[in-house]
C-alpha cells in the first residue's frame, strides 16, 4: 500500500540561510513512487466526465483502465494499492490548442499558406513547460501552428512524460488524427503591427479569397493526379507530375484525412469559413478561440463543427472584446461540441480551474465543465475513445487530486499517463509539515452604531466573514448611512425602532464578505490591448513622479463593471511606465459616473520601478524581472545596473535637497528654489512621508530594492516580488510589506520548483510578512480571487488569502479605518456569495458599494450574453 | 640553438626559388626524434625526399651529405592535426535566393511551393571556390598543430560542399587535397522570406530533395526518348540527386540530442548518409548514433564552465579549475608572484564583501552545483560517444582554435588520454575526410605533413617546433625564457623573408622585404614588389629593431614617382604590423600593412 500524501521535503526552508532556498531538478522531478503494471486506486472519489462523482475505485493494468468503481477481472497479486480517501482521481487533461514545447518558430508566417509545414519538426521534449503541465494534470496536448496566416502548418498531438534522457518520439499519440491550423481575422490580415502588412491579405474579404483560391488549385492539383493515375492504369508510363507537399495537404483537408482547426474571433468569419468550407465539402473540426461563437451558435452546431475557447480571456484586441464567459456554455447548449484550452504555458497548469469558471458565469452542469477539458476536448481530437475520461478499455491517464475538480481549489498530488506516474508532487517548501497559520485575530470588534429609522439594508442569518477573525455563523449584518451599524449574532434594536425603511435580504446559506481590493490594477486605463487610443496608464519618460492616475481613469470602462461581477468593490489604479518614477496611483470605488465620484484616495502611493539586477549574470530567459516575465514587460533589463540604481538614488536626493530649500523659503532663511513640478512630487516620498510602491520581479532586485528602502529611508512596498520566496528572510527582517502577484506566472527559472509562485504567500504568511495579492492582468481584474484561490491550493489557509485581497490591501493603503473588513463603522462594501469568495464555483450574489447596492451583473458580458440567448433560444425553438 | 641550420637552408634555397614554378622540399634527415609523446618511445630518424617520408630509419642510422640534418632529439614528430570542421579562410557570397519567378505577395498567393525559391539551399556551392586564409591565421594554425582543415560551408539548409585544404600557404589550386569532401547542413537560412522556422526549413528540404528526385526522373525519361517536358537546368537539383544515390555525405550541423535525431530522421527520410557536426549533447543518442554509424564532428562548444563550487578558491578569488585529477589549466592560474595587496587579494576582498552582502543574491550551492554537473555532462561528451562506440573527431566549428586547444586540454585532464586525442586529430580525422594519402601518419611513403613538438601537445608549454607541410619546413622559434608577449619580440630576430599585406585600402599593393642580419645585428634589407601590375624597383635599406619596433627607411615607386617612405612595424606574435609613409605626388600617402615572414625551405 502506498501511502498519501506522497510528499517530500527537499530543504528545511526555515533554517535556511538568505539565499538558499529550494530548487528544483531532473532528480527531484523523478517520481517518488511507481505504480507497476497494475495498480487499484481505492476509495477515491471518481470524476469520470460522463456521469456525477461517486466513491469508489479504480483498476489499472498494462497502461489501461480495467475498471471504475469494481473489477471482476484477474489483477496480479503484487499490483499496488493506493489509498485515495479524501482525494478525487479525474481523467487527465486534453489541452486542445498549445504551443507548449515547440521550438524555433511557432509561426511559419512569411506565406499567407504554409500547409507543408509540420508542427511534429519542432517538438521539444525539453520544455520545462511539459512538467509543469503534466503537474497541473495535462496528459495530452494538441501543439498547434500559430496564427499568423490563413492556412498555417499541421498540428501535432502528444502525449506527456517526463524522463532523464527525452525523446520527442516517445511523447507522439500514437495514431491520432493528423490536423492543420487555419486562422482568421486580425493576425491573418495583421491589423496589430506598427505598418500595414505587405502580404496579401489584409481584409478579411481577402481572407476568403484566400481560401478560395487555395482549395480551387488544389483541386486542379487533385485532377492532375488522377489523370497520371488513371494513365497509369490503362498501362500507359507517363511522367508523374510534380509532388507538392503543400498541395499534398491541402488535398488531406479537401479528402477529409486532415482535419481544420481553424483560430477565427467573430462571428462573420465563422461564418464565412464554414459556408466555404461546405462549397468545398470540407467538415471544418473545431474553431479555435472562437469568442464569438456564441452569436452563431445554431450555425456552429448546424454545420457540425467544435468549439474550443477561453473561459474568459477578452477585450486584449478589437475582435476579442465581445469576448464572454458564457460563450462555452452557449455553444454546448446549442448542441456545439464545446471544450476550453489554454494557448498559453501558463494558464495549461489550471485548466480543472478554468473550466470551473463556466458554473460561476453559466451554472453549468460540474461534469460537462470537467468534460471540456477532458472528454470533449480529446473529441475534438479524435482521440476520444481512448482518452479524456476514467472508463473501462481507456488509457489510464489519470490525475489524483487533493479536492474537488470544480472548486478551484485543487491541487495536483500526482498524475499518471499510460499506467505510469510522470508527475508526483514534491512539497519542497516543507508547506505541509510546517503549514502556514492563520491570523487568529486581527482586528477588535467595535461597538455597533446607532440604529435609526432611515433606510438601512439588514442581512439575515449569514455566515459574516468580518476577516477580524473567525467567520461568524447564523449572523446579521445592518448597512446604515453607507457604513456597517451592526453586526452579530444577536443585533439589539431600540424599542420601538421604525424599521419600515429597512430592507431584509435573507441571507441564510450564504457569504457575506468585504469587498475585494484590486491592487496594482489597471481599472479605467486600459480597455482594449491591441489599441493605442484606449491605454492610458503608461506614459514615456524616465521621471513622471507628478503624474497621477486620476483624470486619466474612464468611469464608463466596460472593465470596471466586470470586474465587479466578481466582488471587487475597490481597485488601487497604478501608472505604469518606463520609470523608474512612473506617478502615483489613486485608489478608487467601482460604482460611479466620473472619476471624482469614484475617487476614493488621491494619490496614494508614488510607484518606483525598480532597476533590474540579473540573478547571474547568464540569462536563463523569460523569468520575473527578465524580458519574457510577467514584469519584464515594465521592468526590462537595465543595462548598467548600479548605473541606474545610483541615478535613482541621486534624484531622491535631489528630491530632498529641494525640499529643503522650499522648506527653508518657506521659513524665509533662503531664496525659493525655481519650481521643479517632478521635484516637488517627490519631496514627500523621498522624506519618507508617504508610502513608495517599489516593483521588484527577481531576487536580486528585491533585495536591491530594500536595501534602497534602507538606505534612503523611504516607505517602501515591494510590488510584484515573483521571486520573493528566494529572499523570504531578507524580506521579515526588513518589515517592507508585500503586494505579492500575479500568481499566475510561471517560475522565473527551470530550477524553480514548480510551485514556487503558487507556494509564496504561505511562504510570506509563515514568516509573518504583512502582504497582500495583486493580479496584474489589466484585461481580467475579475480572477483576483482566483489568483488568491490558487494561493489557498498552495498552503495558505483561506481566511488568510480572503484577507490578503481585502482587509491586507486596506492595510498597506492606509485605509484599514474605511475599507477591508466587516466591522461596525467601516464603509459598506459588502460582497454576497453563495460559496467562498474565492472559490471558482462559486456565486456573488449582491454587491453593496458605501452601503448602496449596485448592479454586479449587469456589464457588458450580460449584456451580450442576453441578447444572443435570445437568438439562440428563438433559432433552437424552429 | 638547434635549429639554426633550417635558417641557413632558406638563405640557401631562396635564389633558385625565382627560377622555378614551384620550389621542391628539401631533403630533410631528422634524428633522433621520438614518434610518440611517451618519454621512453623508441627514437627514430626521418627521412624526407620530395615532400613524402622517405624512411623511418633508425636512430643510428647515417643520411648521406644530400639531406640536411635537423636533430630532432628534443623532439616528438607526430602527424599534423586535421581541423575536420572549420571555418576560417571562408568567404561565402550571398545566396542568391530567387531562382524561379517570385511571386507578388502583396496581391496573390502562391499556393504551389516555389520551383525554385532557394533560401537556404544551394548544394552546388563548392566551398574551394571561396575558400582563402590570410598568412596570420595560417601561421596561428601551424603554431597549433593543425596543418589542414576541412572548410565546411554553413549558414544554409543545404550549404555546399567543403574542401580539404592544406595550410601550406600556396595558391588554392595547390592548398586543395579535395575539392568536394561532403556536403553540408544546417538548420539555418539566411536572407528574409520563407521559410524562417525550423519546420519551413523541414519542408524546403523535403521539397528540395522531392524536386530533386522528379528531376532525375525526368531527365531520365527524356534521355530514354520519352516526350516528357523538358527538365529545368537546376545545377542544385543535379546536386541533390547525388545525395538521394549515396554518392555524397551530408555532414549535418546539430548541438542537442533533438537536432540529431531530426537529422537521422530525415536521413531516413531520403536515405541519406550523414554524419553530425557540434555534437555538444550527442551523448544522449550515442546509442543510435553508434548503431547506424553515424560519425560526429565534436566542436567542444561548451557553455560557459562554471565554477566548481566543492573546489577551495583560488588566489585570485576564482575557484580552481580542473578535473577529476584536480590539475589546475597553467592558463587560468597566475603566472607571476604575487605579493600583499595585489590585485587577486583585492578581488578577494571583493568577494568576501559580496558573500557576506545581505543584499546580493547567491545562487544556493544546490543551484551551484547542478550547474556544475550539467557543464560536466558536456565536457564529457566525447568521452561517452567513443565508450558508446561512435566515431569521434574534431573541429572548431564556428569558434577559433583556440577555444578547440583549450577545451581539448580540458578533455586530457578529464579522462582522455593525450595519444587517443592525437589519433583522433590525426589519423581518424584523415580517414573519415578521405585524406589517409596525405594526412593522418608518419609512415614510410606518407605525405611528410608532420609536426616536431617540443613536448606532449597538450601538456602546458609545448608547442610546434618545427612544421612540415608536404616536406616543406616551417620553423617557430622558441620564445624567449621568462619573458612572454611583447617583450619576447625584442631579443628575436628579423632575418628573413616578409611579405607585406596592405589590405583593401591598397590591394594592388605587393611588397617583399628580405631582411638579413650580420654577426654585429646590423640588420639590411631589399624592398622589392608590384604596384598595379608595374614592378618596383628594388631598394635596399638599413633598419633598426629596438623595443619590438622595426623602423627603416626606402625609396619606392609610386605611380612613376620616387617616393621616401619612412617605415615603422611593430613584430607581435610573429608578424609585423605598421604603416609606410610618406610625402606622394598627390599628396600624403599612408600604407597601413601587416606582414608574415615566409616559410624557410622555400614554399612556392
Amino acid at each position: 500500500m502506498i501511502r498519501l500524501p506522497l510528499l517530500a521535503c527537499l530543504l528545511p526552508a526555515l533554517a535556511i540561510a538568505q539565499t538558499e532556498h529550494p530548487i528544483e531538478t531532473d532528480a527531484t522531478r523523478e517520481p517518488s513512487f511507481q505504480v507497476g503494471k497494475a495498480c487499484v486506486i481505492d476509495n477515491v472519489t471518481i470524476h469520470t466526465a460522463t456521469r456525477p462523482a461517486f466513491d469508489g475505485s479504480v483498476y489499472v493494468m498494462g497502461g489501461k483502465i480495467v475498471g471504475v468503481g469494481g473489477y471482476d477481472g484477474p489483477m496480479p497479486a503484487d499490483a499496488n494499492r493506493i489509498d485515495g480517501r479524501g482525494y478525487h482521481l479525474v481523467p487527465g487533461v486534453v489541452d486542445n490548442h498549445s504551443h507548449t514545447a515547440i521550438e524555433r518558430g511557432i509561426n511559419e508566417g512569411t506565406l499567407s499558406i504554409t500547409a507543408e509545414v509540420r508542427i511534429a519538426d519542432e517538438v521539444d521534449p525539453d520544455d520545462i513547460n511539459l512538467y509543469r503541465a503534466l503537474a497541473g494534470g495535462v496528459t495530452t496536448i494538441r501543439q498547434l501552428h500559430g496564427s499568423a496566416n490563413t492556412i498555417g502548418g499541421q498540428d501535432e498531438v502528444l502525449k506527456l512524460r517526463w524522463g532523464t534522457l527525452r525523446r520527442a518520439s516517445d511523447l507522439v499519440f500514437p495514431n491520432a488524427p493528423q490536423g492543420i491550423k487555419f486562422a482568421l481575422g486580425e493576425n491573418v490580415k495583421q491589423s496589430n503591427g506598427f505598418r500595414r502588412s505587405e502580404r496579401f491579405p489584409a481584409t478579411r474579404m481577402g481572407v476568403e479569397a484566400v481560401l478560395q483560391r487555395a482549395f480551387t488549385r488544389t483541386r486542379e492539383y487533385q485532377a492532375e493526379w488522377k489523370a497520371y493515375h488513371a494513365a497509369v492504369a490503362r498501362g500507359e508510363d507517363p511522367a508523374p507530375p510534380r509532388k507538392d507537399l503543400r498541395l499534398e495537404t491541402l488535398s488531406g483537408v479537401l479528402d477529409g484525412s486532415i482535419l481544420v482547426h481553424s483560430h477565427c474571433y467573430r462571428s462573420d468569419e465563422i461564418l464565412m469559413l464554414i459556408r466555404t468550407a461546405q462549397q468545398f465539402g470540407i467538415q471544418i473540426a473545431t474553431l479555435q478561440h472562437v469568442l464569438e461563437g456564441y452569436k452563431v451558435a445554431w450555425e456552429m452546431a448546424q454545420a457540425g463543427v467544435g468549439g474550443s475557447t477561453f473561459s474568459d480571456w477578452w477585450s486584449y484586441k478589437v475582435e476579442a472584446y465581445d469576448a464572454i464567459p458564457q460563450n462555452a456554455d452557449m455553444m454546448m447548449r446549442a448542441g456545439v461540441l464545446t471544450s476550453i484550452n489554454s494557448d498559453s504555458d501558463e494558464m495549461m497548469r489550471r485548466l480543472y480551474q478554468e473550466a470551473s469558471k463556466s458554473l460561476r458565469y453559466a451554472n453549468m452542469d460540474p461534469v460537462r465543465a470537467l468534460a471540456m477539458v477532458t472528454l470533449y476536448s480529446a473529441q475534438q481530437l479524435g482521440i476520444g475513445d481512448r482518452v479524456g475520461s476514467i472508463e473501462v478499455g481507456k488509457d489510464a491517464d489519470l490525475v489524483l487530486l487533493n479536492a474537488d475538480p470544480m472548486s478551484g481549489f485543487a491541487r495536483v498530488e500526482w498524475t499518471m499517463v499510460d499506467g505510469q506516474i510522470e508527475f508526483a508532487r514534491v512539497d519542497a517548501f516543507g508547506l505541509d509539515t510546517n503549514p502556514a497559520q492563520p491570523t487568529p485575530r486581527t482586528l477588535d470588534m467595535p461597538p455597533a452604531r446607532e440604529l435609526h429609522a432611515g433606510p438601512a439594508v439588514r442581512f439575515t442569518g449569514g455566515t459574516v466573514h468580518t476577516m477580524a477573525g473567525e467567520p461568524i455563523e447564523n449572523c446579521d449584518l445592518v448597512v446604515q448611512d453607507g457604513r456597517i451599524a451592526a453586526v452579530g449574532t444577536q443585533i439589539d434594536l431600540a424599542p420601538g425602532l421604525d424599521t419600515t425603511q429597512w430592507t431584509t435580504i435573507d441571507a441564510r446559506g450564504k457569504h457575506l464578505w468585504p469587498g475585494m481590493i484590486a491592487m496594482n490594477s489597471s481599472l479605467g486605463l486600459y480597455e482594449i490591448g491591441s489599441v493605442r487610443a484606449t491605454l492610458d496608464a503608461d506614459e514615456i519618460g524616465d521621471n513622471q513622479a507628478d503624474l497621477r492616475v486620476t483624470p486619466a481613469i474612464h468611469a464608463d470602462s466596460a472593465h470596471i463593471p466586470v470586474a465587479r461581477w466578481t466582488g471587487i468593490t475597490r481597485a488601487q489604479v497604478v501608472p505604469g511606465g518606463r520609470g523608474p518614477a512612473l506617478g502615483q496611483s489613486a485608489v478608487i470605488d467601482l460604482a460611479g459616473d466620473t472619476w471624482e465620484e469614484l475617487l476614493t484616495l488621491d494619490r496614494d502611493m508614488l510607484h518606483l520601478r525598480m532597476p533590474n539586477v540579473p540573478n547571474r549574470e547568464i540569462k536563463e530567459g523569460g523569468g520575473p524581472g527578465g524580458p519574457g516575465g510577467p514584469f519584464g514587460r515594465r521592468g526590462n533589463r537595465d543595462r548598467d545596473p548600479e548605473k541606474a540604481w545610483k541615478d535613482l538614488a541621486d534624484l531622491l536626493e535631489e528630491a530632498r535637497h529641494y525640499g529643503r530649500r522650499v522648506h527653508a523659503a518657506e521659513d524665509g532663511t533662503a531664496a525659493a528654489p525655481p519650481f521643479d513640478p517632478r521635484l516637488a512630487a517627490l519631496v514627500p516620498f523621498a522624506l519618507g512621508e508617504r508610502p513608495v510602491a517599489m516593483h521588484a520581479g527577481n531576487a536580486a532586485t528585491i533585495l536591491r530594492a530594500l536595501k534602497f528602502a534602507k538606505e534612503s529611508e523611504v516607505k517602501g512596498v515591494l510590488y510584484g516580488a515573483e521571486e520573493a520566496w528566494k529572499v523570504i528572510p531578507a524580506i521579515a527582517e526588513s518589515g517592507v510589506p508585500v503586494v505579492f502577484g500575479p500568481l499566475w506566472s510561471l517560475p522565473g527559472s527551470e530550477f524553480d520548483p514548480y510551485d514556487s509562485i503558487y507556494s509564496t504567500p504561505a511562504l510570506l504568511a509563515r514568516a509573518g510578512i504583512p502582504f497582500a495579492i495583486l493580479n496584474g492582468d489589466p484585461e481580467n481584474e475579475r480572477n483576483l480571487p482566483f489568483h488568491a484561490g490558487s494561493a489557498v491550493t498552495f498552503g495558505l489557509p483561506a481566511e488568510e488569502a480572503a484577507r490578503a485581497v481585502t482587509l491586507y490591501p486596506a492595510q498597506i493603503l492606509g485605509l484599514e479605518d474605511q475599507l477591508g473588513a466587516l466591522l461596525p463603522g467601516l464603509r459598506a462594501d459588502i460582497v454576497v456569495t453563495d460559496g467562498h469568495l474565492l472559490d471558482t464555483a462559486a456565486h456573488v450574489e449582491h454587491v453593496f458599494i458605501d452601503g448602496t447596492r449596485v448592479p454586479h451583473d449587469d456589464n457588458r458580458h450580460t449584456r451580450l450574453a442576453r441578447r444572443y440567448e435570445e437568438r439562440l433560444q428563438r433559432l433552437l425553438e424552429r | 640553438m638547434r635549429l639554426i641550420p633550417i635558417a641557413l637552408a632558406a638563405a640557401l634555397a631562396l635564389p633558385a626559388a625565382a627560377q622555378r614554378n614551384l620550389t621542391l622540399p628539401e631533403p630533410y634527415a631528422i634524428t633522433g626524434v621520438r614518434m610518440a609523446c611517451d618519454k621512453d618511445a623508441p627514437r627514430h630518424t626521418l627521412l624526407l625526399q620530395g615532400g613524402r617520408i622517405e624512411a623511418v630509419q633508425p636512430e643510428d642510422f647515417s643520411p648521406g651529405p644530400a639531406y640536411r640534418v635537423l636533430d630532432g632529439s628534443q623532439l616528438i614528430a607526430l602527424p599534423a592535426f586535421v581541423d575536420a570542421f572549420g571555418r576560417e579562410g571562408l568567404t561565402l557570397p550571398e545566396n542568391q535566393v530567387e531562382q524561379d519567378m517570385p511571386l507578388d505577395t502583396s496581391e496573390d498567393v502562391r499556393v504551389d511551393m516555389r520551383l525554385a525559391n532557394r533560401k537556404g539551399i544551394r548544394p552546388a556551392l563548392l566551398s574551394a571556390d571561396f575558400w582563402n586564409i590570410d598568412a596570420k591565421a595560417r601561421e596561428t594554425r601551424l603554431k597549433g598543430g593543425f596543418s589542414a582543415m576541412l572548410a565546411a560551408p554553413h549558414g544554409e539548409i543545404l550549404s555546399g560542399r567543403s574542401a580539404l585544404v592544406l595550410l601550406n600557404g600556396g595558391a588554392r589550386r595547390d592548398a586543395v587535397l579535395n575539392p568536394e569532401v561532403m556536403g553540408h547542413a544546417s538548420f539555418r537560412a539566411s536572407g528574409e522570406g520563407y521559410p524562417s522556422t525550423l519546420m519551413g526549413y523541414h519542408a524546403q528540404f523535403r521539397q528540395f530533395f522531392m524536386d530533386a528526385g522528379w528531376q532525375g526522373e525526368l531527365a531520365e525519361r527524356r534521355a530514354a526518348g520519352q516526350d516528357v517536358v523538358r527538365a529545368a537546368f537546376d545545377p542544385d537539383l543535379i546536386e541533390g540527386r547525388r545525395y538521394l544515390a549515396g554518392e555524397l555525405p551530408l555532414l549535418c550541423e546539430a548541438d542537442t540530442a533533438r537536432d540529431i535525431l531530426r537529422w537521422i530522421s530525415l536521413a531516413d527520410e531520403f536515405g541519406l548518409h550523414i554524419g553530425i557536426a557540434g555534437g555538444r549533447d550527442a551523448w544522449q543518442v550515442a546509442g543510435e548514433l553508434a548503431q547506424r554509424h553515424i560519425p560526429v564532428v565534436l566542436t567542444l562548444d561548451w557553455s560557459d564552465e562554471p565554477d566548481d563550487p566543492d573546489k577551495p578558491k583560488d588566489k585570485k578569488g576564482g575557484r580552481e579549475r580542473g578535473g577529476k585529477g584536480g590539475a589546475a589549466s597553467g592558463e587560468e592560474k597566475s603566472e607571476g608572484p604575487e605579493t600583499e595587496g595585489s590585485k587577486p587579494e583585492e578581488t578577494k576582498k571583493d568577494e568576501k564583501v559580496k558573500e557576506s552582502d545581505p543584499y546580493t543574491y547567491t545562487e544556493p550551492l544546490a543551484l551551484q552545483r547542478e550547474r556544475r554537473r550539467l557543464w560536466e555532462l558536456q565536457r564529457d561528451n566525447a568521452l561517452r560517444l567513443r565508450e558508446a562506440g561512435v566515431q569521434v573527431v574534431f573541429g572548431t566549428g564556428d569558434g577559433d582554435l583556440e577555444r578547440l586547444q583549450k577545451n581539448l586540454r580540458t578533455l586530457t585532464e578529464n579522462g582522455m588520454a593525450s595519444a587517443e586525442l592525437i589519433q583522433i586529430l590525426s589519423e581518424d580525422s584523415a580517414r573519415l575526410l578521405g585524406a589517409t594519402r596525405d594526412l593522418g601518419a608518419l609512415a614510410e611513403g606518407r605525405a611528410a605533413t608532420f609536426n616536431l613538438w617540443s613536448d606532449d601537445p597538450f601538456a602546458q608549454k609545448a608547442r610546434v617546433a618545427v612544421a612540415f607541410v608536404d616536406g616543406i619546413a616551417t620553423r617557430f622559434p622558441e620564445p624567449k625564457e621568462g619573458k612572454g608577449g611583447k617583450d619576447a619580440a625584442k631579443d628575436e630576430s628579423l632575418a628573413g623573408t616578409w611579405d607585406l599585406e596592405f589590405g583593401d585600402s591598397w590591394p594592388e599593393l605587393h611588397v617583399t622585404i628580405v631582411l638579413t642580419e650580420d654577426e654585429s645585428k646590423t640588420l639590411r634589407g631589399t624592398w622589392t614588389g608590384t604596384n598595379e601590375g608595374a614592378q618596383l624597383g628594388e631598394r635596399s635599406f638599413e633598419a633598426t629593431f629596438e623595443e619590438g619596433t622595426l623602423r627603416f627607411e626606402t625609396d619606392s615607386d609610386v605611380r612613376g614617382s620616387t617616393v621616401t617612405l619612412t617605415v615603422e612595424a611593430r613584430l607581435e606574435e610573429g608578424s609585423l604590423t605598421g604603416s609606410a609613409n610618406g610625402a606622394g605626388p598627390e599628396g600624403p600617402i599612408v600604407f597601413p600593412f601587416t606582414a608574415t615572414r615566409k616559410p624557410e625551405g622555400g614554399a612556392q
